[in-house]
């Protein structure tokens, strides 16, 4: 449901942002950002002022010439944003976007995408498997179980920003929606794996240098 | 230059083969001969005449083979049962060398220009038509998906998205094309009289003058290569490099 009005296909309302950034290989960032704008039938000055400007809001003004092959992956992300934000939707929906980036990408993402989302105030609803980026992230997380999908449980993230994973307040979230979360993981785990398999809580494991206090 | 010196080198080898005297010359000319009849050719004109008439027919297969090929391999990859129908037929007839049509050609439209255009475009079109069906089915979905994420749809979604990402697979087709039709063409040539390479070629056999035979397989595999670099290679490295298929 997106303003009343039940949701059955992709609209220009409802801009996605893929987990590979699904950039067109033979346009520029500038005209890939300038794609969406072009489909809704903005003249040509309009859509190259606009692609320049939220090029801008994801600091890649440098690249805007450049292929997509010629950008990191993170590079990549930020161009796949700034196309989704340049249609100007209601919704931003983004489909596991850092889930193929290197941590500390993704933890910089995270910050720009937090200053973005301040700055132009969408309605971002992101898919995740890190429970972490969720808490990190979110005003709301809703946790989905294993198939069929249906909403388990919902949790709010009632902590400012930028936030701090370590605070016990959202360490506490973060434990519960593992909690929560981890029934689901063995269902799956039992539809997939052999039958014997079991959810083996940790044991007391030795050190791995099977250090019995020698070096006293 | 490490090319041109080692072409040069195999012109002397040549040269020197033929000096040995081990095959009579009207059987092995020298290079010298050879040269000396394409420029001979070349001044009073019978070679241009016949890259020209060559080309003509070329272009005009070619062309017709591009048209068909694209609105074919259009409708293979959008209906399904199309596909499931001309499918097979199509690719059937890849496997048949054009030159096989010719009988039939020459006995429907006579030892005509037409007869050898049909040739040309039977050689050209069914690897256009394979290619492009294949290019525009290979598309990654998740392209499509995010055009139409972005409002492009139907025709807008075709030709802004479908094409561009199936260009790189149908320009390797349009190549493989004229290989094809360049093939066909001097096949075709070979068998009817007029006044194309391939006549030219089999009227200097006629009056046994080699040099002449293997000038005009010279500027055959000249002008072959000549295009294939300059237009297909160039389109495809440059599609390549935009992609960064290739190292730049």
């Amino acid at each position: 449901m997106l303003d009343g009005e039940p949701v059955t296909g992709p609209g220009v309302d409802r801009v996605v942002v893929f987990q590979e950034a699904a950039l067109f290989p033979w346009l520029t960032a500038q005209k890939n950002v300038e794609f969406g704008l072009k489909m809704s039938g903005l003249s040509r000055e309009e859509r190259s002022v606009r692609a320049r400007q939220f090029l801008k809001m994801v600091h890649l003004s440098r690249f805007a010439d450049s292929y997509p092959h010629e950008l990191s992956g993170g590079m990549r992300q930020r161009v796949a944003i700034a196309r989704a934000l340049a249609m100007d939707p209601r919704v931003l929906l983004m489909d596991e976007p850092f889930a193929a980036l290197d941590a500390q990408t993704r933890a910089l993402l995270h910050e720009e995408l937090t200053a973005i989302w301040a700055e132009t105030r969408k309605t971002v609803i992101f898919v995740t498997h890190n429970v972490r980026e969720a808490v990190y992230l979110s005003d709301r997380i809703l946790v989905l179980s294993a198939r069929p999908a249906s909403i388990k449980q919902e949790f709010r993230v009632p902590a400012g920003r930028p936030r701090d994973l370590t605070e016990p307040g959202l360490a506490y979230i973060e434990k519960q929606i593992m909690e929560s979360l981890r029934v689901e993981i063995d269902r799956v785990a039992q539809a997939e794996l052999d039958s014997d398999w079991v959810h083996e809580t940790t044991k007391l494991l030795p050190p791995p240098d099977r250090n019995l206090g020698s070096d006293i | 230059m490490k090319r041109l010196s080692f072409y040069l080198l195999l012109i002397v080898i040549w040269e020197a083969i033929y000096r040995l005297s081990l095959w009579p010359p009207y059987l092995f000319p020298g290079p010298l001969e050879v040269g000396a009849s394409l420029v001979h050719g070349l001044a009073d004109g019978t070679l241009l005449v016949a890259v020209a008439a060559s080309f003509r027919r070329l272009a005009i297969g070619y062309g017709l083979a591009l048209a068909m090929g694209l609105s074919l391999g259009l409708l293979l990859a959008r209906n399904r049962t199309a596909d499931e129908l001309l499918g097979p037929l199509v690719s059937g007839m890849q496997a048949i060398p054009s030159i096989a049509w010719l009988p039939l050609t020459v006995l429907w439209l006579g030892l005509s220009e037409a007869s050898i255009i049909t040739i040309v475009f039977l050689g050209a079109v069914w690897s256009i038509v394979v290619n492009t069906q294949a290019g525009i089915r290979n598309v990654p979905p998740l392209w499509i998906r995010a055009a139409m994420t972005m409002g492009a749809s139907g025709s807008r979604l075709f030709t802004a998205v479908v094409l561009p990402a199936a260009l790189p697979q149908m320009l390797s087709g349009w190549r493989l094309a004229w290989a094809f039709s360049w093939r066909a063409l001097m096949a075709g040539e070979l068998l009817s009289p007029g006044k194309g390479l391939g006549e030219v070629l089999i009227v200097s056999r006629n009056v046994n003058d080699m040099p002449a035979v293997l000038a005009v397989i010279v500027i055959i595999g000249v002008f072959g290569s000549l295009v294939d670099n300059l237009l297909f290679k160039r389109a495809e490295e440059q599609t390549r490099r935009k992609w960064g298929l290739a190292p730049a």
